[in-house]
């Protein structure tokens, strides 16, 4: 009931604002015409007083201290509005993000890959990288000639893929025989050893090379300090007494 | 009946002088209290008892006004929506601090500027009294109600939104304050059937 009589009285507001008689306004809601008489006719009232005005002696004088109050307290402050970095340099900051966290998503995917696999150049060139980088450039070339070997059994189904695991096995040999301090020289062999025993324990002896440990390197330091390797046939050429470290079986050495 | 020409008029570069008085415009921020001044002044009015106070505080709403600038944002409300909250607070603020009991029989008679003839400024006058004493009969919500909606000329939803209701809500609290002042005034139920 009390809410009939709120719509009614909305309504009617509405109607009466639309230009409509009082009369004709009560007429639509007989029920209520006692009650929205009286509140229309107080709505009335009310409405009178909105013609209400402030002196213009006030209007002037509030005016005159409101600039004298803005004039003492100047907003010093600026406007909270975002600074925004212009689009070019916003857009290449984004698109160098998205390429540095391409690269690494790459790079770690690209550690398992296997010759032949489209990732396999990534992960040759990410190593490479690797090297320039590093603080022990022999360590790394360690490690890269056991990945190679491991690579070469994972694939040692697929002879194109095992030839391309071993050509790179090789090339990493061939730059491992370039350290020539004793201590290096000494990691070279264990490491070399140890792939040579998995090569050969894997059937693929032909590519294992043959190290060759005549000088105890450690024993006489004065001639460790020599060339030693035979893969290198340029060392050879600058030093044809040096005893090469290591060796492969024929057709598979450089 | 005729209905409020105080209707509540955005004006149409308001956005621009919000922006520019935020910034620090002292200028354009004058403009805003040109565009407004009236209408803070009728809604203090008659919520106040007198009229010095009616104007000390309308004064004062805009110098809080620029004070309070920067929280401000266009869009969420409209300016004018904002200085209403701000005048609400002072007139609270004003009855908190000063505890005022001021009978209306003590308080100064109405000073209404209009431009009709004397005879309809002494009306007017008189009526803007009655009005007033009635209202403080009413309770703090039914009082923003009737000036916001006769005497301010917002709409249900306008003051929906600004007193944070349903505009249901709204038009029974509208309801119910028009019946109290119709008794206050004397033009009650009874009293239009005896006419």
């Amino acid at each position: 009931m009390t809410a009939d009589l709120a719509s009614a009285l909305e309504a009617c507001l509405e109607h009466l604002a639309a230009g409509e008689t009082l009369e004709a306004c009560l007429a639509r809601y007989p029920q209520h015409a006692r009650e929205l008489r009286a509140y229309l006719g107080t709505a009335a009232q009310l409405e009178k007083a909105s013609q209400l005005r402030p002196t213009p002696a006030f209007k002037a004088r509030a005016r005159t201290r409101l600039m004298a109050h803005m004039a003492a307290h100047p907003r010093l402050f600026k406007m909270r509005m975002p600074r925004r970095r212009p689009l070019f340099p916003r857009l290449a900051l984004g698109m160098g993000l998205a390429l540095i966290a391409l690269a690494v998503s790459t790079t770690a995917l690209a550690q398992s890959a296997l010759p032949g696999g489209t990732l396999y150049p990534w992960k040759l060139s990410s190593e490479q990288a690797w090297h320039m980088v590093a603080p022990d450039p022999a360590g790394v070339d360690i490690i890269r000639a056991d990945r190679r070997v491991d690579e070469a059994l994972a694939v040692s189904g697929d002879e194109e893929a095992r030839g391309i695991a071993l050509d790179e096995y090789h090339k990493v040999v061939a730059a491992l025989e370039q350290y020539k301090d004793p201590a290096t020289q000494q990691r070279v062999e264990l490491a070399l050893k140890t792939e040579a025993g998995k090569l050969n324990n894997a059937g693929l002896s032909n590519a294992a090379p043959v190290v060759q440990v005549e000088t105890p390197l450690t024993a006489t330091p004065a001639t460790a300090n020599t060339p030693r390797t035979s893969s290198g046939a340029k060392n050879q050429e600058k030093n044809p007494t040096a005893t090469p470290l290591v060796k492969f079986p024929d057709g598979l050495g450089h | 009946m005729p209905r409020s020409t105080a209707s509540p008029f955005t004006l149409p570069d308001e956005f621009d002088l919000v922006r520019r008085s935020q910034g620090g415009d002292a200028q354009a921020f004058a403009t805003l209290y040109d565009a407004y001044v009236e209408r803070i002044y009728r809604y203090i009015f008659f919520r106040v008892a007198d009229d010095k106070l009616a104007e000390d505080i309308t004064s004062l709403v805009f110098l809080k006004a620029w004070e309070k600038l920067d929280t401000y944002r266009p869009g969420t409300s409209t300016f004018i929506a904002w200085l209403y909250r701000i005048a609400h607070n002072a007139v609270i603020d004003e009855y908190r601090t000063r505890k005022m009991t001021v009978r209306l029989d003590d308080t100064q008679p109405t000073e209404i500027h209009h431009e009709d003839s004397v005879d309809d400024q002494i009306d007017l006058q008189f009526e803007a009294g009655q009005l007033r004493q009635a209202l403080r009969e009413l309770t703090e919500e039914q009082q923003q109600v009737l000036v916001l909606k006769f005497i301010n000329g917002l709409s249900t939803q306008q003051i929906a939104e600004q007193l944070g209701k349903q505009p249901g809500a709204i038009r029974a609290l509208q309801m119910r304050a028009l019946q109290s002042l119709a008794r206050v005034l004397g033009t009650g139920e009874d009293e239009a059937n005896d006419r």
